[in-house]
C-alpha cells in the first residue's frame, strides 16, 4: 500500500491557497508540475465491463494522460464515449481493469477503498453535474462541512474553516448568500456552491462533470470562466467534461474521447 | 454530528414525527407495565408478604388424601403432612395457611355472639359489605399479623373502608362474629384485600369439616445454610407434598398466569412494534437519502463517518421520544394509580424506557445499515 502524505492537508483550512511549488507549476500548456510529478497522471487505462449480453465493453482503451497544475482541461466527446468513465477512475469511484491513476504523485489505483475514500477527500475536488447540494445546510455549511469529513482534522482547523469557506465564496459573489439554503438559491448559484465545495479542501485535482448541463448560455459561460480563473488561483488541475464545446475559451487545452481512446493529450 | 443536527433541525417536522411515535409507544410500555406490576401485585402480595417475613418455599398437598396439585384452590394441608415436614433437617418453621374468598359483612352496632362465635346478625345495622381474602394463620406466627387473636381479625385499609368498620369495631362472615383487631397497611390475595384470621377461625369460616385438615398451604421457613432445593426434596418425599419456591407458587393462583401472560405479551408486542417503527421510518429516510449519502461519500466521507452520523440522527430522536415518553407515562400512572391497581417503580417506568431505546438502536442500526451498499458513483452523472 502506497502511503499518503497527508502534511499540508491539515493546514488547507488556514491556508486557503495552494502550496508554492504548486502554484509556480501553474502554466496553461505545462503538463508536469515542479519536480517533473503532474498532478493528475493516467497510464494505459483500461476499463472494461460485461454489457449483460454475455460480451464485454470497454469503456477506456489504453488511455493515458497528465495534467498539471493549475491548468484547465476540457474533455468532450460524444455520449458513451467514455468521458464519465475516466473521471469516475481518475476520482477514484471505480477500479480500472487495468492502467495505473496517480494524484498528486500517490498511487490512486494501489490503494484500497477506504484509503481511495480519504485521497479523494484531501486531493480531489469533484465538481457533479447536478450541484448535489445537501438541503439541511447553508452555502457556508455545505463547505464547511468538508472539514467535518476530515477525520484528521482538529477542531481549530474546522472552525478555521469557516474563514475558508467564506473567502471562498466571496470569490464567486455568493458572500451575501452564505446563510441561504440550496432552495432559496438559482440554479447558477447552486453550481458556483458546488465548485467551491470542490476546491475547500485544495485540491491537486479538480474534476468537473458536464457542470453547464442545467444552465441557460449566460450562466453556462459564466460558470466555464469562473472554473478557469479558481484553477488558476487554486493551482488546481482541472479536468472538465463537457458537451458545450463553445464555451472552450477558458480552458487551456481540449481532449477529445472517441469510442473510449483519447485524442490531443 | 455536524450533518446529523442540522437534518433534525431542517426536518423538524418529520423527525419530531417518529419521535411522537415513539414516546406513545414508551407511554403505552410504561402504562401497561406498570399495569401488570399493579394487578400482579394485587394478586400475588400476601405471598410476597410472607417470603419477606421468611418464606422459603410454598407447600402444596391433595384435596382428601389425592396427589398433591400445584392450585390454591384445591390444595390441603393436614397435621401430618405439617409434622412430616417439621422433622426434616434444614427446616426451620412450618406454618399451615389457609386462603380463601368470602363476604364480609362490617356491622355498625355490636351483636354478641355465642360460645362458637355465632350471632344471627340478619337485623344488624350493617356498616358495609365487602368481599375479602380470608388469611387463616397461626397467632404470633412470623408472617402473623401483630395482636391477631381467635375470634379477631386484622383488615386491610381498603377493606376496613369498604366495610365501614374500624379496630374495636364487628364483622360478620358466613355466620360468624368476629372483633376488629386491627387494620392494617393494603395486602392483597387473587385481587382481593386480606383479612387476617386465626387458623382456627379460618376453619370455621371455611367450613372446613376435617379436623385433620389445617390450611390451604404451608409456609416453610429453610435454616439459614440449608440448600432450599434439598430441603424441598426430603420435605416433599416425606410428606407427600409439592414444594416450590414462592415466585413459582405464583402460577398457581387461579388465572394468574393467563392474566399475566396477556399483558407480558402485549408487552412484546409494543417492543417489537416500536422496533419495526423505528426500522421504517429509518429505512424510508435513508432511501430518501440515497443520492445525499452517495454525495457525501464521493466527497470522501468514509462508510463509518456516514453509518456514525446516521445512528447519532437516530439515536437523538430515539432518546427524545423516549424520555417524553416516559414523562408523560410516570405523570399519567401517578394519576392512574389512585383508581387502577399501578406500580411506578424503577422496573415499570425506566426499564421499559430502556427497553424501546435498545430496540430502536438495534432497529436503527438495521436501517441504515444501507448506507454501506450505497455507490459514491450515484453522485456523479445524475443517475
Amino acid at each position: 500500500m502506497t502511503a499518503i502524505d497527508r502534511t499540508p492537508d491539515l493546514s488547507v483550512y488556514r491556508r486557503p491557497h495552494h502550496d508554492a511549488d504548486r502554484t509556480a507549476a501553474a502554466g496553461p500548456a505545462g503538463a508536469e508540475g515542479t519536480g517533473g510529478s503532474p498532478a493528475l497522471s493516467v497510464r494505459d487505462l483500461v476499463l472494461e465491463y460485461p454489457d449483460g449480453e454475455g460480451r464485454t465493453l470497454r469503456a477506456l482503451d489504453e488511455v493515458s494522460l497528465d495534467l498539471a497544475a493549475g491548468t484547465f482541461t476540457a474533455l468532450t466527446g460524444p455520449s458513451g464515449s467514455g468521458k464519465s468513465s475516466l473521471l469516475a477512475v481518475a476520482a477514484g469511484l471505480v477500479s480500472p481493469t487495468s492502467g495505473t491513476v496517480h494524484v498528486a504523485g500517490t498511487e490512486l489505483t494501489a490503494l484500497p477503498r477506504a484509503e481511495r475514500t480519504r485521497l479523494r477527500g484531501d486531493r480531489i475536488g469533484v465538481v457533479f453535474q447536478q450541484p448535489n447540494l445537501l438541503p439541511s445546510l447553508t452555502a457556508r455549511e455545505q463547505l464547511e462541512l468538508t472539514a467535518h469529513l476530515d477525520r484528521d482534522a482538529s477542531r481549530a482547523d474546522r472552525r478555521a474553516s469557516g474563514a475558508r469557506a467564506l473567502n471562498l465564496l466571496e470569490r464567486v459573489d455568493l458572500a451575501a448568500h452564505a446563510d441561504k439554503r440550496p432552495h432559496q438559491l438559482s440554479g447558477g448559484q447552486r453550481q458556483r456552491v458546488n465548485i467551491v465545495r470542490a476546491l475547500m479542501s485544495s485540491p491537486s485535482v479538480l474534476l468537473v462533470d458536464e457542470p453547464t448541463s442545467a444552465l441557460d448560455r449566460e450562466r453556462s459561460a459564466a460558470v466555464i470562466e469562473l472554473l478557469g480563473t479558481l484553477t488558476r488561483e487554486e493551482g488546481a488541475a482541472t479536468l472538465m467534461v463537457t458537451h458545450d464545446v463553445e464555451f472552450l475559451a477558458a480552458v487551456d487545452r481540449t481532449l477529445t474521447m472517441v469510442d473510449g481512446r483519447l485524442s490531443g493529450a | 454530528m455536524f450533518l446529523a443536527l442540522r437534518d433534525l433541525r431542517f426536518a423538524t417536522g418529520r423527525f419530531s414525527l417518529m419521535g411522537a411515535v415513539v414516546a406513545l409507544i414508551t407511554v403505552l410500555l410504561v402504562m401497561l407495565s406498570g399495569l401488570t406490576a399493579g394487578l400482579g401485585h394485587q394478586n400475588t402480595a400476601v405471598l410476597d408478604d410472607a417470603e419477606a417475613a421468611g418464606a422459603d418455599l410454598v407447600v402444596f398437598g391433595g384435596t382428601a388424601g389425592q396427589k398433591p396439585t400445584a392450585s390454591f384452590t384445591q390444595s390441603e394441608i393436614t397435621a401430618a403432612q405439617r409434622d412430616a415436614w417439621a422433622g426434616v433437617d434444614g427446616v426451620a418453621a412450618v406454618d399451615p395457611v389457609g386462603l380463601s374468598q368470602g363476604r364480609l359483612v362490617g356491622l355498625a352496632s355490636d351483636v354478641t355472639p355465642d360460645a362458637e362465635g355465632r350471632a344471627d346478625t340478619s337485623g344488624a345495622d350493617v356498616g358495609g359489605v365487602a368481599t375479602a381474602a380470608f388469611v387463616g394463620v397461626e397467632p404470633g406466627a412470623v408472617h402473623a399479623p401483630a395482636g391477631l387473636g381467635d375470634g379477631e381479625i386484622v383488615l386491610s385499609e381498603s377493606l376496613a373502608e369498604e366495610a365501614g368498620v374500624a379496630a374495636g369495631d364487628q364483622v360478620a362472615s358466613s355466620g360468624f362474629v368476629l372483633t376488629v383487631a386491627g387494620v392494617v397497611a393494603d395486602s392483597w390475595y387473587s385481587h382481593t384485600p386480606v383479612a387476617w384470621t386465626s387458623r382456627e377461625d379460618w376453619t370455621a369460616l371455611t367450613h372446613v369439616a376435617d379436623d385433620e385438615v389445617l390450611g390451604t398451604a404451608a409456609l416453610v421457613g429453610v435454616a439459614d445454610g440449608a440448600d432450599a432445593w434439598a430441603v424441598s426434596a426430603a420435605g416433599d418425599a416425606a410428606a407427600g407434598t409439592l414444594a416450590m419456591n414462592v415466585p413459582d407458587s405464583y402460577d398457581a393462583l387461579p388465572a394468574y398466569s393467563s392474566e399475566n401472560g396477556s399483558l407480558t405479551m402485549m408487552q412484546g408486542f409494543l417492543y417489537g412494534i416500536s422496533a419495526l417503527v423505528v426500522v421504517a421510518f429509518l429505512s424510508i429516510w435513508t432511501i430518501q437519502r440515497t443520492r445525499e449519502i452517495a454525495t457525501l461519500k464521493a466527497l470522501g466521507a468514509s462508510t463509518g463517518w456516514v453509518l456514525r452520523d446516521a445512528l447519532l440522527q437516530g439515536g437523538i430522536v430515539l432518546a427524545l421520544g423516549v424520555t417524553v415518553g416516559t414523562a408523560v407515562a410516570v405523570g399519567a400512572g401517578a394519576l392512574a394509580a389512585g383508581a387502577v391497581p399501578f406500580v411506578l417503580d424503577l422496573g415499570t417506568t425506566v426499564l421499559p424506557a430502556l427497553g424501546v431505546l435498545a430496540l430502536g438502536l438495534a432497529g436503527s442500526a438495521l436501517a441504515v445499515a444501507r448506507v454501506t451498499r450505497i455507490d459514491p458513483l450515484i453522485a456523479l452523472g445524475g443517475n
